[in-house]
């Protein structure tokens, strides 16, 4: 499981967001892309995703779980049942219904569970779009500001649960000093540029 | 296993279906239709008195009803493709991704819960319009009545199909609008035979072809392409303004 990018540039109308990047993500490591808004976190992740057009190449090898910045939810759909469709939609899990109710207390979610996706607050959809990304089958997980809008308590355990991920982890945020950033590889994109730096 | 994959897939498709702007738009959409439906047999029923004129009423009043059903179904299934195509790349690319499934797949998908919907709300119309139909007294219930049902219900798939292909070719919002022009000119401007009105357009498109039919029908489609598009604003203004009170 890797992503290698080799001469990837991505242009909004005249302005070059993504300029020539180079880079490979390898393995089971964990990688944190660090940089200002507008910097094309976002739009590196959506040309991984192939959501964007772009010229270079992007080779992905393994399956990608996406947690995109803000999730669109059908809004009269229940949590868990939300959750449980897209775990198993491509393979089947015994355990889900036990791994979904761990996550839901271990986020305070436990008594949202029966609740629509449409009356859920900012932060309450924040964490059913963590689990639902978490949950899914693949050998790369790609998380676009995962600790925005989340209270410390729930930070701190989505820190515990990324530490202990064996899958390519990629992790974006445009503040440093979020609690994952300790422990990963850090990326940093400035004017088209990505970076690493120590 | 499959199946209940696939069935997990079309189910998520329904639930993005269900919000509060589609059900009122659809609310709007159904009521105005049984009432319109109840008014002109109330106007046909009023011509009963007179016997000779009857079956020249009652003529009439089916060719209105028909062709009233035919405007509302296009309404209907332009709201519920333009729906799902306004939120493609929000919402749609995000589930792709989500499910980790194809485009093609989730076409597939897509387009059999459309089907689906279509189906119901055509089958709820059939019924009513049965159901008044069968009132009225001296009403027989022809042949030609399940044909102009099974042949909108046909050029509704048709439609859909359509609009799934340009989705993939066009990849835009745009896409939308282009198949319900290409819908209404081909099937609402004459007859019932999609077929048969394709083959005007085209022959009025050819500058060697061009004859006074022809090009009444395309005139005749373009005024109820912008007509349709009018509507689906209103609607959609509508249901914004409700949905964001409720």
């Amino acid at each position: 499981m890797n992503i290698t990018i080799t001469h990837l540039s991505k242009k909004y109308g005249k302005k070059e967001i993504l300029k020539d990047i180079n880079y490979t993500f390898l393995g089971s490591n964990k990688y944190y892309i660090i940089g200002e808004n507008g910097v094309g976190k976002t739009s590196l992740f959506k040309a991984i995703l192939k959501q964007v057009s772009y010229t270079g190449t992007i080779e992905v090898n393994g399956r990608i779980s996406y947690q995109p910045e803000e999730a669109v939810f059908p809004p009269y759909m229940h949590v868990i049942s939300f959750i449980k469709t897209f775990a198993t939609l491509t393979e089947k899990n015994d355990k889900i219904d036990q791994e979904i109710m761990a996550y839901l207390k271990n986020f305070s979610m436990e008594k949202l569970k029966d609740a629509w996706l449409g009356s859920l607050s900012k932060g309450q959809k924040q964490k059913v779009n963590i689990i639902q990304a978490l949950l899914t089958p693949s050998e790369i997980l790609i998380m676009d500001e995962p600790f925005s809008g989340l209270d410390q308590a729930s930070k701190a355990y989505l820190k515990k649960v990324l530490d202990k991920e064996k899958r390519l982890i990629l992790v974006v945020s445009h503040l440093r000093d979020e609690p994952a950033l300790y422990g990963y590889k850090i990326i940093e994109l400035k004017t088209g540029e990505m970076r690493e730096i120590s | 296993m499959k199946c209940v994959k696939y069935l997990n897939l079309f189910k998520v498709h329904l639930y993005y279906l269900i919000t509060k702007k589609n059900f009122i738009v659809i609310l709007i959409l159904n009521i105005v239709s049984v009432v319109y439906i109840l008014y002109a047999s109330c106007i046909f029923d009023g011509f009963q008195a007179i016997d000779s004129d009857r079956e020249y009423y009652k003529q009439l009043y089916t060719e209105n009803t028909f062709f009233y059903i035919k405007v509302y179904y296009v309404c209907f299934i332009s709201f519920i493709n333009i729906s799902f195509f306004s939120g493609f790349y929000s919402k749609y690319s995000q589930y792709i991704i989500r499910s980790n499934k194809s485009k093609i797949v989730f076409l597939i998908s897509k387009y059999i819960s459309i089907i689906v919907f279509d189906t119901i709300e055509l089958l709820f119309l059939f019924i009513v319009f049965r159901l008044v139909y069968s009132l009225m007294p001296y009403s027989q219930i022809s042949f030609e009545f399940f044909r102009y049902f099974f042949n909108l219900y046909i050029a509704g798939i048709f439609y859909t199909l359509l609009s799934s292909l340009l989705l993939i070719l066009l990849k835009t919002y745009l896409a939308g609008f282009v198949s319900i022009i290409l819908y209404w000119l081909s099937f609402a401007s004459s007859g019932s035979s999609t077929v048969t009105s394709l083959q005007k357009i085209v022959l009025c498109i050819l500058p060697n072809s061009i004859s006074d039919t022809s090009y009444c029908h395309f005139i005749y489609g373009i005024c109820h392409v912008l007509l349709l598009i009018l509507i689906l604003i209103i609607l959609n203004t509508i249901a914004t303004a409700k949905s964001d009170l409720l």
